[in-house]
């Protein structure tokens, strides 16, 4: 089932509208920094210094600003009609007819959003990397903390960033398929994902998360930054897999139970 | 085609709410191997209800359905059923192959392409079977969603208005391929709102409105109740002393509401009431007694669709 579920989804304009917005968005910033050659001030993002001359910093720069709203916007199109979609198209209840259970096509279709929402990922971070390449090539890296980074050790490091922004991409993921599952509509589901990160962002903002802020979701978003001092603080990394996989198992275990009792009226 | 044995669908006391909102009330019937059971009513009467609960799509509020006399609860319980409620749902943007392959990998089946190619020709969509079902008119999802019930080599077929927004072509074709398929031994559950397709194509017929149950029956015998309880048209040259005659009657109801039309008269003269078995002599006798002559006296045999008007109506 879920090989067959990975074949709806590519087939689906829909997937290759987040899929090629992944892979646009890092060429677009990097064809706006060539054309403009100025580059944010720096200290004022981090990487900001070898904008121009390392194109090893393109993917960390993106993966930077992507993680705040891009990423998880195209990962929430697609899973918040996980569900939602197949509700108003009338094949839900096409396929429920059959003899896979409801348990076994939800778990198809969780893994299915889940391997979308991580190639969202790795082609984010890895047209951003190939354009970075050919367009400025690889320098040694300068590390958070000043501390030099080879060249190969700064292509290990990006890959493993990109799996850290990808933990909670997957538990957004996850909070998208339960909308889906609630409220079988899918604008809705995605919409109401979005809303959840701008707000948890909104609340970290402004100071309102006291003692909770470092376990809302949006913060586990920033997490990989600390792969890139020396020494490697892994508290906070931990801690964004725990939270991460916390929300996505939740989410997930929520979604189930409504979507296995769930009338199916449409 | 066995006849004996479990039967193919039970529903016992089978009621569904949304709220308030009684779609489904206490509906209790069998339908028997070999059956194509008419499962009719009009728009809204919970028709599609009880079929999405008898696919397992919607949980009753109480009461349960039984397949092949197991609750079907669980899909393994309802494998040797397949059918469709109101429109049939495909993936459009997939072609019918695909959509066929998908179900059948969703029935852990192997997607063999002789079983495929023999479903599309039976329904007669083997030319088109590579297009998108984006493609494919209202007749063609219709057939689509049969070829996919039949990939499941079901004993029990559940269709729901099968013929609804065809032409008179496709209605025609679906219905055959009704008859050939119950021909060819299976079980078929009909829902329609047209009386014309029960009359057609089944044996048996449940007649439902508002969600409960009205009628129930062989064919044959619903439509003797209808004979059983004959309606007369009378005219006579008294016609407010013909009601006050008939009124006093136990035998006779008189039936007021929309004007009679008989040939020759105008409606106010027309004056209409039902007997029972006894027919319309004694009425007469009393009325020619009573010094009323009688101008004209016609049976009128009420045929199904006036019976299933009537149920409907009033029920």
């Amino acid at each position: 089932m879920v090989r067959w579920e990975l074949f709806k989804l590519i087939r689906q304009r829909r997937t290759f509208l987040g899929l090629g917005a992944a892979a646009v968005v890092p060429i677009l910033f990097l064809i706006a920094v060539r054309i403009t050659r100025d580059g944010p001030p720096p200290g004022e993002a981090p990487f900001a210094a070898q904008l121009l001359s390392n194109g090893l910093v393109i993917p960390l720069i993106t993966l930077a600003f992507g993680s705040v709203v891009l990423l998880p916007l195209l990962t929430v199109l697609v899973a918040g009609d996980a569900i939602a979609g197949e509700v108003s198209a009338g094949t839900l209840k096409t396929v429920l007819g059959r003899s896979v259970g409801r348990t076994g096509l939800f778990w198809a279709k969780a893994v299915a959003v889940e391997v979308y929402a991580l190639c969202v990922v790795v082609v984010f971070v890895g047209v951003g990397m190939l354009a970075g390449w050919l367009a400025v090539g690889f320098e040694p890296l300068a590390g958070l903390g000043g501390t030099p980074i080879s060249v190969g050790e700064g292509i290990a490091l990006t890959w493993a960033s990109a799996g850290l922004v990808a933990l909670p991409l997957l538990a957004l993921a996850a909070f998208a398929v339960f909308l889906s599952s609630i409220t079988h509509n899918s604008v809705a589901s995605v919409v109401g994902g979005v809303v959840l990160i701008l707000l948890l962002q909104l609340v970290s903002t402004l100071g309102l998360g006291g003692v909770l802020d470092p376990y809302l979701l949006t913060n586990q978003f920033s997490a990989w930054l600390n792969l890139m001092r020396d020494p490697i603080d892994w508290d906070p990394i931990v801690r964004a897999a725990w939270v991460s996989l916390l929300w996505a198992a939740a989410s997930f275990l929520a979604a189930w139970a409504v979507f296995v009792r769930r009338d199916v009226l449409s | 085609m066995p006849s004996d044995g479990v039967p193919a669908l039970e529903l016992e006391g089978l009621t569904k709410r949304f709220g308030d909102f009684v779609a489904v009330e206490d509906l209790s019937f069998v339908v028997r191997r070999g059956d194509v059971y008419g499962f009719l009513g009009p728009n809204g009467s919970g028709k599609s209800t009880t079929i999405r609960m008898i696919l397992g799509l919607v949980r009753p509020t109480s009461g349960e359905v039984r397949v092949f006399g197991h609750p079907a609860t669980s899909p393994e319980e309802r494998a040797r059923m397949a059918g469709f409620v109101e429109a049939p749902g495909f993936y459009e943007y997939l072609s019918a192959r695909d959509n066929l392959r998908l179900l059948a990998a969703a029935d852990r089946r192997a997607e063999g392409r002789a079983p495929l190619q023999e479903v599309l020709q039976t329904v007669g969509l083997s030319d088109r079977a590579r297009d998108k079902v984006r493609t494919y008119s209202q007749g063609m999802k219709q057939r689509l969603a049969i070829a996919a019930a039949l990939l499941r080599e079901p004993e029990f077929l559940v269709l729901d208005e099968p013929t609804n927004g065809l032409d008179p072509g496709g209605m025609r074709d679906i219905r055959a391929l009704v008859r050939q398929l119950s021909g060819e031994g299976l079980t078929i559950f009909l829902s329609t709102h047209l009386l014309s397709e029960v009359e057609q194509l089944c044996n048996r017929v449940a007649v439902v409105s508002r969600g409960r149950l009205l009628a129930e029956g062989a064919l044959t015998e619903i439509a003797q109740q209808a004979r059983d309880r004959t309606e007369y048209r009378l005219v006579a040259d008294d016609p407010e002393r013909t009601r006050t005659v008939l009124k006093s009657r136990e035998d006779v109801a008189l039936l007021n509401g929309r004007p009679e039309e008989l040939e020759g008269f105008r409606p106010e003269e027309v004056v209409r009431f039902s007997t029972g078995a006894e027919g319309a002599g004694p009425v007469v006798r009393r009325l020619v007694e009573e010094g009323v002559e009688v101008l004209a006296l016609v049976p009128v045999r009420p045929n199904l669709e006036e019976l299933f008007l009537r149920l409907t109506e009033d029920g």
